[in-house]
């Protein structure tokens, strides 16, 4: 009888919620070290992120100085320069922000507009090649080095963007990350990686 | 007598051990073939100048990594010479990104680190400069430096004068001074060129008729004797100047960070 009927006293009690406060403690000091981790891992991607669009930009820049040296030049590749205006302009209309990322199909098209501009920049210069005044041209051929430079390094910053992205997903597949991303709301998703593409595969030569 | 019963135990064990056995043979394979599909392994690092095709000499291996060193400790750059004789299959942007990231060239932060990479079987050259260092050695300078001061000199074999040539082009835009004078096959400013020249044959006769002046002096008795035990002291003191920074973990390892600047061309 006095054993099954264990009577409360305040001391007892007071143990046992200073027990399970701690117990607390031990669980939820993890999950706040891997919330932590998750945003820092989050904000790592958007760095990268960051870093990719300054590589964009640089592209981007290069594209006018490049189409009015070509123009002096190479008279008859009108229709070239105007689709690397064109390609020029669209891609910098799609901005990927917020929940973009974690969107397949958005980055998909984010991809493709990008990839439609090195690939028409690309033919304009193998279609340069076929002028010897223009190759010849000191300031086209630092463009060319420097577009060159650019894609390497826009290439470059693809890697590293899915290299952190990598961090970060598999920080959020862990039982731990899903814990707390469950438990605070599911503010966390996954995001989508760079896939290489058929083109980004070949290397940006300029020479056939 | 027990035998219908214990050969159940054993024969579980005995595939127990069968597929224990099949597990570790698939992760050796795992192991063994594991290079193969990542294939890069980044050369390891000796030091300011690792010379793993062999076309420098110890000299100038020393005089080049002694100037690399000088330079690191004035300006914090840390540039570093790279020879090999293969790219492995690799482009020469892949191996040179990925070698000069796993060196960790430059300092954490500063990301100020720069790698001159030359591939003696591809024929290929790649100046690698560090997220932080753009401004300072652009890809177009670097472009440049490649096609007039190392190109010229790798394609008359002379890979000590082109390397070094490309040093002191690559040192000078990162402190900001003039841009050294090319080496011989440049081409370019006739004139001038010619005039450098001279001016340097003179020099060297001079600097020759000094040393000439100054060992006949300090030689005294044993001339010839002299003579050899001061290169030994010499070639000694350049040895322990390399050593002290190859030796030591002072090269390399900083943690810059690389992001595909620079230039590549062919010799």
């Amino acid at each position: 009888m006095n054993h099954a009927t264990t009577t409360w006293s305040l001391p007892r009690a007071l143990s046992f919620l200073l027990f399970v406060v701690g117990l607390l403690g031990v669980v939820s000091l993890p999950g706040c070290q891997s919330y932590d981790q998750l945003i820092e891992k989050d904000e790592l991607c958007g760095q990268r992120w960051a870093d990719y669009e300054a590589q964009l930009q640089r592209r981007y820049d290069l594209v006018p100085n490049l189409v009015n040296v070509v123009k002096g030049s190479a008279k008859h590749e009108a229709e070239t320069l105007t689709k690397v205006t064109e390609a020029r302009a669209s891609a910098t209309q799609i901005k990927l922000t917020g929940d973009d990322f974690t969107d397949p199909a958005k980055m998909a098209a984010f991809q493709k507009a990008q990839e439609g501009l090195k690939g028409s920049l690309s033919r304009l210069l193998v279609a340069n090649e076929q002028y010897p005044d223009l190759k010849a041209n000191q300031s086209f051929r630092d463009l060319q080095v420097q577009l060159e430079g650019t894609e390497n390094r826009i290439l470059r910053s693809r890697e590293q963007y899915n290299e952190a992205v990598k961090q970060y997903n598999s920080e959020l597949k862990k039982i731990k990350g899903q814990a707390i991303n469950k438990a605070t709301g599911k503010p966390f998703k996954e995001r989508v990686y760079f896939t290489a593409s058929a083109e980004s595969q070949a290397a940006p030569k300029v020479s056939f | 007598m027990p035998s219908p019963t214990v050969p159940a135990p054993e024969s579980r064990a005995r595939a127990a051990l069968l597929r224990l056995a099949c597990a570790a043979l698939v992760w050796v394979l795992g192991l063994a073939f594991a290079p193969l599909a990542h294939a890069f392994a980044p050369p390891a690092l000796e030091g300011p100048v690792t010379d793993n095709a062999r076309v420098l000499s110890a000299a100038d291996k020393a005089r080049i990594g002694a100037k690399l060193l000088t330079f690191k400790a004035q300006s914090g750059h840390e540039v570093a010479v790279l020879t090999v004789s293969t790219l492995g299959g690799e482009t020469v942007e892949d191996f040179s990104y990925k070698t000069a990231r796993a060196w960790g060239l430059g300092a954490k932060g500063a990301d100020d680190g720069v790698l001159l990479l030359v591939a003696t079987g591809e024929r290929k050259i790649r100046i690698e400069t560090g997220k932080g260092v753009g401004g300072e050695l652009t890809d177009v300078e670097s472009a440049r430096i490649i096609r007039e001061y190392i190109g010229p000199e790798l394609k008359g074999g002379r890979y000590a004068q082109g390397i070094e040539a490309g040093v002191d082009a690559i040192l000078a835009k990162l402190s900001g001074a003039p841009a050294p004078p090319r080496p011989s096959g440049g081409g370019g400013g006739g004139g001038l060129f010619v005039l450098a020249f001279v001016v340097f044959f003179i020099a060297l006769f001079a600097i020759l008729v000094v040393l000439a002046i100054k060992r006949g002096g300090g030689g005294g008795g044993g001339g010839g004797g002299g003579g050899y035990y001061y290169d030994g002291g010499s070639s000694y003191s350049g040895g322990s100047d390399f050593s002290s920074g190859g030796g030591g973990s002072d090269f390399g390892g900083g943690g810059g960070d690389f992001g595909g600047g620079g230039a590549s061309g062919d010799y």
